[in-house]
C-alpha cells in the first residue's frame, strides 16, 4: 500500500511530439502525476491514448528524432531528466528505473543466453564479472525460476511465454532499480499466468519498496495491482486518484463509461453493456476543446470550446467541466453500485 | 428445444515435424448446441477451442469424431455438400482486420458473397440486400463505399458479422469476436451480437479467452483445458459455484474491475503451466497443477460426468464429492 513520502518520479506537465511526414502530432499533452515508493500507478487508456509514449518519454527511450519532447519535467530522485546530461540519463536508465514490455522478445536477444542477457547489465553500468555473475543467479532467484544456473544457460526460445517474462523483469532487477516501469506486461499471457506474474511483482514491492508504473487497459488488473490509477484519453490524463476512490466514485464521464462497459462478474442479472459510442480518437486528432465530446454523454456547450482544466475533487482530480452531481445522462454509479444491483 | 448441431467425440491430432510423435490438439470433444442456444467455449492458450471452431466450419479437417447438422456430418461433407453447410454454419474472426480484403470496399464484397451464394434477385436486389445488411449491424448504408482500412476496428467487426449474416445462417461460430478490441467498444459488439441473436433466433457457439465475456452471453459453458472438455453446464453454475479446480482456478485469476472485491480474494497462483500437448501427464491432464490432486488423478483420465443436474465435470475429486454426498 501507498506510503506518504517523497515521489520517486514526479512528471510535470509533459509534452511529447511525433515527427510525422505529414505534420507533427503531439501525443503527450502536458500530463502531470507522481508515484511514491512502494507504491503502484496505474497508468490506464485504450490504444492511441499515449500512455506507452508518456512512458517511454520518462524513460528517455522515445525513438529520436521522430518522438521528441518538446516540455515538462521528469523529475527522478530530484534530478530533472529532461534537463539532465546524457551521462546522468545512461546512470538512472535500467539501474534507477527499468521497463517490461508486452512482449517479452522485445527486450531479449534470441541469440544470446540469458544470463550473459542480464549480465550484461550489471556489466554496462559498471559491474565486474564476478558481481555480474553473482547478481545473474540471485535474481533468476527472485523471480521465482527453480533452477537458476540452467535457466542462465539457457537461450530464450527454450522458456514459455511466462517464463521469459519472469526473465525480463528478472533483466529488470539487476541494478536493484527503485521505478519499475510495466507496459502490459501481461496482456500478452495466459490469465492464470498473469496471475503469477502480477503476484511476483507485488512480492518484490513488498521485499524492497519498489514503486510500480503498470500500463494496461484491463480494469480488472488495474483493480488487482494499483495504489492510484491514473486515465489517459487522447494524449491528456483526464481523471486521477486512489483506486478506491476512482471505481466507486468517477469523476470523468469516460472512466464512468469504461467501468459501466464491463460485464457484471457475479449476479444472474445480465443486462445489456453500457456503452460508450465511437471509438478512441486518431493520436494526432487536434481538438478546440474536451477531446472526449464526440462520445460524451454528458456534455454540455462549453466542453466542445474549451479544454477543461484539471480540478480537484476530493482525493480525486479530474479534467472536466461537467462535475458528476451535474451529469443528465445516467451514469454507472461507480463499481461496487453496478455489482450490488 | 431442439438440437441443431451436434459434436460427438470429436478429435484433432497434428504430427510431429521430424518425429513419429502426434500432438493430440482436440481429444474427444463432444457436445450439442440448442436452436437459439449460446453455448460458450472457454480456454487458455492450447486448450483446443479454435481448432474446434475451426473444425465447426471445416477450415480444418477433423482427425476423427462427427459434426451433425441436422442429420448430415460435416466431416464427411463433400465440396458441394460443404457449400450448403457454409449457407447454414459461419464463422466470425478476432481480427476482422486479417479476414477482410483490403482492395474491396466493403459493399462490394458483400455483394459478392450474395452473388456467390445466388441470395438475391438481381443487382438492385443485392444493393437492397447490402444496405439492409448494413443496418442490420448498425452501421449506415454509404458505409458501403467504404474500405476496411477506412474503418475503426470496432466498425469492421461489424462488417466481419454483415458478412457472416449475408447467407443466412443458424448458427454463427464467433471465434475471440472482441477480444482484439479497445475496451469501450467491446460492450458495443457484444451487445450487437445478443441482439442480433435473440431478433434473428441464430446460435452461436462463443469461443474466449475471456471468462468474463463468455459468462455475459452464454446459456452454457464448456470449458477446456488440454484438449478435453473439462467442464459443461449452464452459465451461472460454471461460472460463479465450478465443479472442476482448474475452472475454479480459472475463475479466481480473473480479475474483478472492483478494488473491494479483489481486496477479499487473495487467491494463490495456479502453480506451473499448461503441460505441453505433444508430452501429457499420464493421468488427467490437469493434475500436475491441481491443488485438490490425489494418487488416483495421475493414474487413471477422469470421465466427464454428469455431477449435478446438466452440470458435467471431469474430475475425479469433484465426483468423490458427490458421491459422499449422496451416501450420507
Amino acid at each position: 500500500m501507498s506510503q506518504v513520502n517523497e515521489p520517486v518520479l514526479s512528471v510535470r506537465d509533459l509534452r511529447t511530439v511525433i515527427h510525422t511526414a505529414t505534420g507533427d502530432a503531439e501525443v503527450v499533452k502536458g500530463v502531470s502525476f507522481d508515484v511514491a515508493r512502494g507504491e503502484t500507478l496505474a497508468l490506464v487508456g485504450e490504444s492511441g491514448c499515449g500512455k506507452s509514449t508518456t512512458v517511454l518519454s520518462v524513460m528517455d527511450l522515445h525513438p529520436r528524432p521522430t518522438v521528441e519532447i518538446t516540455g515538462g519535467q521528469v523529475v527522478f530522485e530530484g534530478v530533472d531528466l529532461v534537463k539532465a546530461t546524457e551521462q546522468q540519463r545512461r546512470s538512472v536508465r535500467g539501474a534507477g528505473m527499468a521497463m517490461v514490455y508486452q512482449d517479452p522478445m522485445t527486450s531479449l536477444n534470441p541469440l544470446m543466453r540469458v544470463g550473459d542477457q542480464i549480465g550484461e547489465v550489471v556489466l554496462a553500468h559498471g559491474g565486474s564479472a564476478e558481481e555480474a555473475r553473482r547478481r545473474v543467479g540471485e535474481v533468476l532467484e527472485q523471480v521465482g525460476i527453480a533452477d537458476p544456473g540452467r535457466a542462465a544457460r539457457a537461450y530464450p526460445h527454450e522458456f514459455s511465454g511466462g517464463m521469459r517474462q519472469r526473465v525480463v523483469i528478472a533483466m529488470a532487477l539487476a541494478m536493484r532499480p527503485r521505478l519499475l516501469i510495466a507496459d502490459e506486461p501481461t496482456t500478452a499471457l495466459d490469465v492464470t499466468i498473469q496471475q503469477q506474474i502480477i503476484a511476483l511483482v507485488r512480492q518484490l514491492q513488498a521485499d524492497n519498496g519498489m514503486a510500480v508504473i503498470w500500463i494496461t487497459h484491463d480494469l480488472g488488473v488495474v483493480a488487482r495491482v494499483a495504489d492510484r490509477i491514473a486515465i489517459m484519453y487522447s494524449g491528456h490524463i483526464v481523471e486521477e486518484g486512489p483506486s478506491r476512490r476512482v471505481f466507486s466514485r468517477p469523476e470523468h464521464p469516460y472512466t464512468d463509461g469504461l467501468i459501466a462497459s464491463i460485464p457484471r462478474p457475479t449476479g444472474s442479472e445480465r443486462p445489456p453493456l453500457r456503452l460508450i459510442p465511437g471509438s478512441p480518437p486518431d493520436p494526432s486528432h487536434v481538438f478546440a476543446g474536451c477531446p472526449f465530446v464526440p462520445r460524451c454523454p454528458q456534455a454540455v456547450d462549453l466542453c466542445s470550446e474549451q479544454l477543461p482544466p484539471i480540478t480537484e475533487r476530493g482525493s480525486s482530480s479530474a479534467r472536466c467541466w461537467v462535475p458528476p452531481e451535474k451529469w443528465t445522462a445516467p451514469r454507472s454509479g461507480g463499481v461496487s453500485q453496478q455489482v450490488a444491483q | 428445444m431442439s438440437t441443431i448441431l451436434k459434436v460427438d467425440d470429436l478429435t484433432k491430432d497434428y504430427p510431429v515435424r521430424g518425429s513419429d510423435r502426434v500432438v493430440h490438439a482436440v481429444k474427444g470433444v463432444s457436445f450439442e448446441l440448442k436452436r437459439g442456444e449460446t453455448l460458450g467455449i472457454v480456454g487458455e492458450s492450447g486448450c483446443g477451442k479454435s481448432t474446434t471452431a475451426r473444425m465447426l466450419v471445416r477450415l480444418e479437417e477433423a482427425t476423427g469424431g462427427r459434426i451433425l447438422l441436422g442429420d448430415q456430418d460435416i466431416t464427411a461433407a463433400s465440396r458441394r455438400e460443404l457449400r450448403d453447410v457454409r449457407r447454414r454454419i459461419q464463422m466470425v474472426f478476432q481480427d476482422p482486420y486479417a479476414s477482410l480484403n483490403p482492395r474491396q470496399p466493403v459493399g462490394r464484397m458483400l455483394d459478392e458473397v450474395l452473388k456467390v451464394h445466388r441470395l438475391a434477385e438481381g443487382a438492385q436486389g443485392r444493393q437492397e440486400r447490402v444496405r439492409e445488411l448494413l443496418s442490420m449491424v448498425g452501421l449506415p448504408a454509404t458505409y458501403a463505399s467504404r474500405y476496411p482500412h477506412e474503418m475503426s476496428g470496432g466498425q469492421r467487426q461489424r462488417i466481419g458479422i454483415a458478412r457472416a449474416l449475408a447467407v443466412e445462417p443458424e448458427i454463427l461460430i464467433l471465434d475471440e469476436p472482441v477480444s482484439a478490441l479497445d475496451v469501450s467498444v467491446q460492450a458495443e459488439v457484444m451487445n450487437l451480437l445478443t441482439g442480433l441473436r435473440d431478433r434473428l433466433g441464430l446460435s452461436y457457439v462463443f469461443i474466449s479467452h475471456d471468462l468474463g465475456m463468455v459468462r455475459h452471453i452464454s446459456d452454457r459453458i464448456a470449458v477446456m483445458y488440454l484438449g478435453r472438455i473439462v467442464e459443461w453446464g449452464p452459465w451461472q453454475t460454471v461460472s460463479d459455484e465450478p465443479l472442476h479446480p482448474y475452472t475454479q482456478a480459472l475463475q479466481a485469476a480473473v480479475p474483478i474491475a472492483d478494488p473491494d472485491a479483489e481486496a477479499h480474494r487473495e487467491v494463490a497462483p495456479l502453480r506451473g503451466e499448461i503441460p505441453d500437448p505433444a508430452n501429457p501427464p499420464l493421468g488427467c491432464d490437469f493434475s500436475p497443477r491441481c491443488p485438490l490432486v490425489q494418487p488416483v488423478c495421475r493414474e487413471t483420465e477422469p470421465e466427464l460426468l454428469e455431477l449435478l443436474p446438466r452440470h458435467l465435470a471431469a474430475c475425479h475429486v469433484a465426483a468423490g464429492r458427490r458421491t459422499e454426498r449422496v451416501s450420507s
